[in-house]
């Protein structure tokens, strides 16, 4: 079931991220006030110990790639040789949409258009429809939310939904 | 008999009008998210938080419940039909269920799941009812050094034993820690990597991180990748009861598969995914038609789910009486309880014992409803299975996104959620276990706590981690699950080299 993967640049562009990592929390752990007061231990231990623990993994794992040590479930292979990347495209559009506008134009309208968006972006082309199905859920949760369990989301300028 | 009467008590508020509807409501949800791919029970809690904050604690927490258990069931549906578990406690169940669902035994499957779930659920909660009481008598002992001991054994198992890779569970482990350092510390106030910014001077909610890991980070995962790989559907043909035979076969696969799940469920070791497959293993090894295993044996459907649903009851025990959460479901319920102010663990059951009682005593009756709701409309459930993809995902994105923004109406958590599901992606991408990480982010700052505690009591002695017997015992077990493996290995690897020479 598991099998030896050969040289991957993606799998050692992640190790070297993680080291990366590990030494920048490290390296702000300084940042942090010590406060050794009655307390035996600052703040200082935990963050510290988690940079160190993401150095040491991230240089475990990039010895791993080099070596071929890596294993991966081969399971979804052949999917990951040809990606979608125009489907994370329009995800991310949808999504960062919804964050700029959602004061201006109220949760069910920037909602119904990221919910057209990621049906867009896993193939569906039946856009009316899906624009349809959803403002009647969205506003359906909006009213839910704010009618029935007493928390606040920002309507729309039109007032009521 | 203390306990009978506390039970008897227990079903007086269970059974109250409002209780018995969210409880109905929690199983309905949670088989529905059960039996959707790409929706879990800990995904589900997490979205139902803040639509519950003005709820009352003991009804959204008997709701919380009922998606936890009911989950189960319906993953089971999904694994039979679709052959894609929704999560990898029901990769067991869909071996042989998809095998025989291919041979027109959909109904039988099925049944003997419902069935298997309903009588493991139900002898785990009486061992709840049985047990809690006594672990409690245990844990009242537990000090900050021991509660920080069996923590670092939670984080060992969760992130050393599960998945292919130690390495990579450990990575996911440290950054769910760093998460969870987030924000003002607790005991000296000081900020830590806040950046300034003062969203995350309360630190970064569960919410989001769960939300963002498991839908933001699994639509991103699916649309690039499996988007094009089409699903198979396996119609329900045939009778849904079990024959004589079915249930010959069975009934001792069902005891089996709960005298492994509830022990394995209650030890820090992530839940039900060893449990079901040891009871697939056990269950190939007793059975008298092995050939039969591969092409749809009903006892490899039999035992894994009883297995499944008791480590869920198990998990359970150990939340309420220790407050230890040793999944991810448990560890998102953990969130819920301090959402209302309360601490699950030995104290609970003395000052909510009606809070407590009345959660064990509605578990019973969620498991009668279950039983009654899957086995005669699972026709029903089987219908949200046709509901097509782009808009399933679409789906989860706006519930997603509307419980994260629901918190507080801020943008900067949409932010969030969108850099947690991108991180999600990677970590699907290059097979990094996700649990971890959530587990990390809630229990890290418990254990950090406590540590800090139990060496302010012994005035910076480390020793007091080895003089007390039940904290040395729990670091004994914790050396040994770091080097039993790799040392079994190496014993491995040397036998079939001698045997070359």
């Amino acid at each position: 079931m598991i099998k030896k993967s050969s040289l991957s640049r993606g799998q050692f562009f992640i190790s070297l991220s993680i080291f990366a990592f590990g030494v920048y929390i490290a390296y702000q752990t300084r940042d942090i006030a010590d406060t050794q007061g009655y307390e035996q231990l600052g703040p200082r231990l935990f963050p510290m110990l988690t940079g160190l623990a993401l150095i040491l993994l991230g240089a475990v794992l990039g010895w791993q790639t080099i070596t071929g040590d890596w294993r991966d479930t081969p399971q979804e292979k052949k999917a990951h040789k040809c990606p979608d990347w125009k489907a994370f495209l329009i995800i991310t559009g949808g999504v960062f949409v919804q964050m700029a506008l959602v004061k201006i134009l109220g949760f069910v309208i920037v909602t119904a258009v990221l919910f057209t968006t990621v049906a867009y972006a896993f193939g569906s082309r039946r856009v009316l429809r899906d624009a349809l199905i959803s403002l009647t859920l969205c506003a359906a949760a909006f009213l839910l939310f704010t009618r029935v369990l007493d928390l606040s989301l920002p309507a729309s300028p039109l007032g009521i939904i | 008999m203390e306990t009978l009467a506390s039970l008897i008590s227990g079903f007086a508020i269970a059974l109250t009008l409002q209780n018995l509807g969210l409880g109905l409501l929690g199983v309905l949800l949670g088989t529905a998210v059960g039996v959707l791919p790409g929706i879990g029970p800990g995904l589900a809690i997490a979205l139902l938080l803040p639509a519950t904050s003005h709820f009352d604690a003991t009804g959204a927490l008997i709701m919380f419940a009922g998606v936890y258990y009911g989950a189960m069931y319906g993953g089971s549906t999904t694994s039979i039909l679709l052959n894609t578990p929704g999560e990898s406690a029901s990769i067991a169940t869909a071996i042989e269920g998809n095998m025989m669902a291919k041979n027109g035994r959909a109904g039988p499957a099925l049944a003997t799941s419902a069935i298997g779930s309903f009588v493991a659920g139900t002898i785990g909660i009486v061992l709840l009812t049985v047990m809690a009481p006594l672990v409690v008598d245990i844990a009242i002992k537990f000090g900050p050094a021991e509660y920080f001991a069996v923590m670092v054994l939670a984080f060992i198992t969760i992130s050393a034993l599960l998945g292919n890779s130690r390495v990579r569970g450990l990575v996911s482990l440290c950054l769910g820690i760093f998460v969870g350092l987030i924000g003002f510390d607790r005991q000296s106030g000081q900020a830590r990597f806040t950046f300034g910014i003062p969203q995350l001077f309360d630190g970064i909610d569960v919410v989001v991180v769960a939300v963002g890991l498991f839908a933001v980070g699994e639509a991103l995962y699916m649309a690039t990748y499996l988007n094009r790989v089409g699903d198979n559907l396996q119609k329900m043909k045939g009778s849904i009861w079990m024959s004589k035979q079915d249930w010959k076969r069975s009934w001792k696969p069902w005891l089996r598969g709960t005298a492994l799940g509830f022990p394995f469920g209650a030890l820090p070791a992530g839940g039900a995914e060893i449990p079901t497959f040891l009871s697939y293993a056990i269950e190939k090894k007793l059975s008298k038609h092995p050939e039969e295993f591969g092409k749809g044996a009903i006892e490899g459907v039999a035992g894994p789910e009883a297995a499944n649903n008791a480590s869920v009851t198990g998990s359970i025990t150990m939340l309420l009486t220790l407050g230890l959460p040793v999944s991810v479901t448990a560890a998102i319920v953990l969130v819920a309880f301090t959402q209302y102010g309360l601490q699950p663990g030995p104290l609970l059951f003395q000052n909510n014992p009606s809070l407590v009682w009345g959660l064990i005593a509605s578990m019973y009756i969620g498991n009668v409803l279950l039983l009654i709701l899957n086995l005669p409309l699972v026709g029903i459930w089987v219908k949200l299975l046709r509901i097509p993809r782009p808009l399933l995902y679409a789906g989860i994105l706006v519930f997603a996104t509307l419980g994260t923004y629901g918190i507080r109406n801020d943008w900067f958590d949409l932010l969030l959620l969108y850099i947690i599901g991108v991180v999600g992606f990677f970590m699907r991408r290059y097979d990094f276990p996700v649990a971890p990480t959530i587990v990390g982010m809630i229990l890290g700052p418990l254990a950090e706590q406590n540590l800090r505690r139990a060496l302010s009591i012994s005035r910076g002695d480390f020793s007091i981690f080895v003089t007390k017997p039940i904290c040395a015992t729990i670091l004994a077990i914790i050396i040994l699950v770091l080097i039993a493996p790799p040392l079994w290995r190496f014993i491995e690897s040397r036998r079939p080299a001698r045997r070359r020479k």
